[in-house]
């Protein structure tokens, strides 16, 4: 009853009076009867005068009938409609603005959230954890790193008792896997026995892989499907259980399908298949110590801290690495002091609800900065905003005062002041989260790699909503806040001078956060570019153009005689360097900046140093543009007694001596150097040159081949394909790119961060110079008639335009000495992201005050241009 | 939403259940008029605060209204009390006759 009819009435409100009307008339009637019979001069003055006032008892009768708030709520909702039909110019530039803002801080906030916030999709995550240990210290300092080897895992699994139960997990690769005729790149995530059991994932089909699988190298044929990979590939259909999968040449059972929503631990890198670490390529990767390809992740039982966990494990950690690499030397004296810390590492375990992420260590910093930036311009759209309903409000101030006038109650103003803002922020919002969804992928893609693009779950989340919704709030708070104080102060006939003389100032000091916040962005991201530009051109030490890597591997099951295989790589390149158009080829284990290096400490008069390890062919230094300063490359077919190294070690080892011709210790052996190269970037382009050492052609398994060739890569894989078949050797292409792609591949994050700063600082800076220019054309409309008054006693126009100017120029200039300080101030936190470049370089803040300045200039021209104009007699007939 | 009743607007409110419980329905004019001649013109309410009163207490549910068709083209609202419209008369009174008799013995004794 009471409610819904209340509500109702709201729709009805015009049968409602008409039914007031009906019944009082009829009461007036009567009575008018009555008083007539009574014999009054006039009844129904009377009447009327007996029953009072119409319209009060009306209203106050619909007051009774309806919700009053809402009535209420509902005619300010319809005023501010009207009033946005009227000014669509400004609506639209207030919302779009506020949509751009609030729907690229929303993009990058959905990324964040599916990156970095968002936990497992599995029962209670937050017992999750991953061992890690300090990681060997790089020329930078050190990381941690989370990589054990399968037998470590095994001790570790054994030693864990009670506390926690421990499971591994490869990394996700693309390999080649085909059903049937079907072959494609799916990726492969290798697990161990108890996986899916201590993640507590259920299957949706079939069985997941269980302990049993996990026993024997090679002898569990299994594979498991994730549901997007089954939905996919297999259209869902449950006859895909106990189909054979090939996967990297061996041949697999499905055997079941995971819970939909569970991709793998890999945040940004889903699996689409989970097979037992047993069935991994080579037996190696199971049964050496060598080999550390294993995540250990492990479930705390209730009750278990952490480091309860790592303290009980620690033991059986410091034995494997004494086991590892102690051998090496004879006794704890000899060893360097870098082994000596390296064997005291602290095993520790970390939370892992949001399981480990390549993508979110990559890019995590990039993402937060981002989302500050994109905060930044939000704030800069609002000051925007609050300035043009500044300038609205002010307009409106003889309907305010009338409402005063008439009764209305600062409450009432207030609310309607604010449920405009409201419904502009409204259509901001909408306009965000649309575009929000729209672009949040884009941005993703931004961050990809091609050739492994991290798939994160965007979509319109609780949180992202919320996100909008409360940016979506702050702004129409922040955007009714001036014109509401404006509406509060609005008395009926108030002093005109008092109020322009405040809206000025007001307007002033939006145009110097403005100015102040746009400098923070400009100065930025011109850092940011300067950063990429440094990386971009830097020497690299090698040759990055019209080169061609391609990744191969061994097809199958190694070969048992290692001299056959090395025969095949080394008939490959020649093969390859023979073909037309191609300048020079050559391989080595890995490429220059793969992500993957072998490292060997080195310590000479008491300082140490991390020395990188490539095994090379014969012919690399020349393919790859690397001087060799003195000595010889490589002979084909060299023994292993002969190395090569880069002028950094040369420098750390023999001092100024020339180095060939020397003996360097190298795995408790003496080799002869033969040749020094020029330092050359290694792993990392940031990086200054490792030291290096180069070891003859000993590659086994894999190699990458470096190409010299303005061939595509697309051509030269479908030769290189052809010459693979033609040679009979066991090899497999898996996967061929450019070596500037690979380049461009590390410095992803500062493309991204340069482009998306650039984009929303110009925004920002846009936006400023509209404030600017907002400003200063409501001075001049409003101080006409005095502009005429001077220019008709002879002022010079300069003189004019710099009066006009000079009203804002102090807050921007303010503006501009704030924002320095605020970028000095905030500059800490990009030193990292950063390169070639300090913080306190002078360069960005110069760039962004010159701009600020142009742009400044540039916006208040046009009301500059329209004050000097003004004609004194057109002028001084409009007072 | 509701804001608290005056003690005119309540009294108001208890002289309308009462008449509409001796008298039977009537519409808001006979109220009026039934006000006027009970008390012997002593209550002469301004007449059009009646109605909304009137309204205020069919949202309450005290009272029930129908449109009926009087002598003449003009309908007239007739007004009904209600089951719980009598149970609020009767705590109404109640609570009259405690204030009431509370301020006479007052005067009796102070």
């Amino acid at each position: 009853m009471g409610w819904t009819r209340r509500f109702v009435n709201l729709f009805r409100q015009d049968r409602l009076a008409a039914e007031f009307e009906e019944e009082i008339a009829f009461h007036l009637e009567e009575r008018t009867r009555e008083l007539a019979e009574r014999g009054s001069a006039a009844p129904e003055l009377e009447a009327r005068r007996r029953f009072g006032n119409t319209l009060r008892q009306c209203e106050a009768m619909r007051e009774a009938r309806l919700i009053g708030w809402m009535d209420d709520l509902s005619r300010d909702l319809r005023h501010a409609v009207r009033l946005v039909r009227r000014n669509p110019i400004m609506t639209v530039a207030a919302a779009g603005a506020l949509a751009l803002a609030i729907g690229g801080t929303a993009a990058v906030f959905s990324v964040l959230d599916a990156a970095i916030l968002r936990t497992l999709p599995v029962p209670s995550p937050d017992r999750l954890v991953r061992l890690t240990y300090p990681g060997k210290p790089l020329p930078s300092g050190s990381e941690e790193a989370d990589q054990f080897s399968y037998p470590l895992f095994r001790s570790l699994r054994e030693n864990a008792g009670h506390d926690a139960t421990l499971f591994a997990a490869s990394g996700v690769r693309r390999t080649d896997a085909g059903v049937g005729s079907i072959q494609e790149a799916l990726s492969v995530q290798y697990v161990s026995g108890e996986a899916f059991g201590v993640l507590g994932v259920q299957p949706a089909l079939g069985r997941l892989i269980q302990p049993y699988d996990d026993l024997t190298p090679g002898a569990h044929p299994v594979v498991v499907l994730s549901y997007r990979c089954w939905q996919r590939h297999f259209g869902a259909s449950p006859e895909a259980l106990g189909r054979n999968l090939t996967l990297a040449g061996t041949e697999l059972e499905i055997v079941g399908v995971a819970q939909p929503g569970f991709d793998g631990t890999e945040v940004g890198a889903p699996a689409d298949l989970w097979a037992p670490t047993m069935m991994m390529g080579s037996r190696e990767m199971v049964t050496e110590r060598g080999y550390r390809n294993f995540v250990v992740f492990g479930r705390l039982r209730f009750g278990v801290f952490p480091e309860q966990l790592a303290a009980r494990l620690q033991p059986v950690f410091t034995a494997s690495l004494y086991e590892e690499i102690g051998g090496r030397w004879r006794s704890r004296a000899e060893m360097p002091p870098q082994v000596l810390a390296y064997l005291q590492s602290k095993l520790a375990a970390r939370p892992a609800a949001h399981g480990t992420s390549g993508f979110r260590r990559r890019f995590s910093t990039a993402l937060w900065m981002l989302a500050g930036v994109a905060g930044l311009v939000l704030m800069v759209a609002c000051c925007n905003l609050a300035n043009l309903m500044l300038a609205h409000a002010s307009a409106r101030r003889g309907e305010m005062e009338m409402r005063v006038a008439l009764g209305a109650s600062r409450s009432r103003l207030l609310r309607q002041v604010f449920t405009e803002s409201a419904l502009i922020a409204a259509l901001g919002c909408a306009g965000g989260f649309v575009l929000a969804i729209a672009s949040a992928p884009a941005l993703l893609a931004l961050l990809d790699r091609p050739d492994a693009p991290a798939r994160l779950a965007l979509g319109p989340d609780l949180r992202v909503v919320a996100f909008v919704l409360l940016a979506g709030v702050v702004a129409s708070l922040f955007l009714g806040a001036l014109p509401a104080w404006r509406a509060c102060l609005s008395r009926p006939g108030g002093s005109v001078r008092e109020r322009l003389e405040a809206r000025g100032l007001s307007g002033r000091v939006f145009v110097f956060a403005q100015v102040a916040l746009s400098f923070v962005l400009l100065a930025g991201s011109s850092m940011f570019i300067i950063s990429l530009n440094n990386l971009l051109t830097l020497p690299a030490g090698f040759e990055r153009r019209d080169l061609l890597l391609a990744d191969l591997i061994v097809d199958g099951p190694m070969p048992a005689s290692e001299t056959r295989i090395r025969a095949a790589w080394e008939d490959l390149r020649l093969r390859i360097g023979g073909l037309p158009g191609v300048r020079g080829c050559a391989y080595s284990r890995w490429s220059l900046l793969s992500g993957a290096r072998s490292t060997m400490p080195l310590s000479r008069s008491g300082e140490s140093v991390e020395a990188m390890i490539l095994p090379v062919s014969s012919g690399f230094f020349e393919t790859m543009g690397t001087k060799l300063q003195k000595g010889r490359d490589f002979l084909p077919g060299e023994e292993e007694r002969e190395v090569i190294v880069n002028h950094a070690l040369a420098r750390f080892w023999f001092g100024n001596v020339d180095p060939v011709g020397k003996q360097f210790p190298y795995g408790g052996r003496r080799l002869t150097v033969v040749g020094l190269s020029e330092d050359a970037r290694y792993y990392s382009l940031r990086e200054s040159a490792p030291p290096m050492i180069y070891l003859p052609g000993g590659t086994d398994a894999y190699a990458t081949y470096a190409i010299r060739t303005s061939a595509s890569p697309v051509d030269m894989d479908a030769r290189l394909r052809r010459e693979l078949a033609n040679s009979g050797a066991p090899l497999r292409v898996r996967r061929m790119r450019t070596q500037s792609e690979e380049v461009a591949d590390t410095m992803v994050r500062e493309h991204v961060m340069a482009r998306l700063s650039s984009f929303f600082s110009f925004i920002a800076m846009v936006l400023a110079c509209l404030g600017v220019h907002g400003v200063l054309s409501c001075l001049v409309a409003r101080r006409t008639h005095e502009i005429g008054v001077r220019s008709a006693l002879g002022a010079p126009r300069s003189r004019i335009a710099r009066a006009v100017l000079g009203h804002v120029s102090p807050a921007m200039i303010l503006g501009l000495i704030a924002g320095g300080l605020l970028t000095a101030g905030l500059a800490r936190f990009t030193e990292s992201m950063l390169f070639g470049l300090r913080s306190s370089s002078p360069l960005p803040f110069c760039l962004a005050g010159g701009l600020l300045v142009l742009a400044g200039l540039a916006a208040g021209a046009i009301p500059v241009v329209r004050a000097i104009r003004v004609s004194p007699s057109t002028a001084l007939r409009e007072c | 939403m509701v804001r608290t009743k005056t003690d005119f607007e309540s009294a108001l409110d208890l002289l309308v259940l009462k008449i509409l419980a001796r008298r039977g329905p009537m519409h808001g004019y006979g109220i009026a008029q039934q006000i006027e001649s009970i008390s012997e013109e002593a209550l002469r309410v301004e007449e059009g605060s009646l109605y909304p009163a009137l309204h205020r207490m069919e949202e309450s549910g005290w009272i029930d209204a129908e449109w009926a068709t009087g002598e003449g083209k003009r309908r007239a609202r007739i007004y009904q009390l209600t089951v719980a419209g009598r149970r609020q008369l009767r705590a109404e009174e109640e609570r009259w006759s405690r204030v009431s008799g509370g301020v006479s013995r007052i005067l009796e004794f102070a």
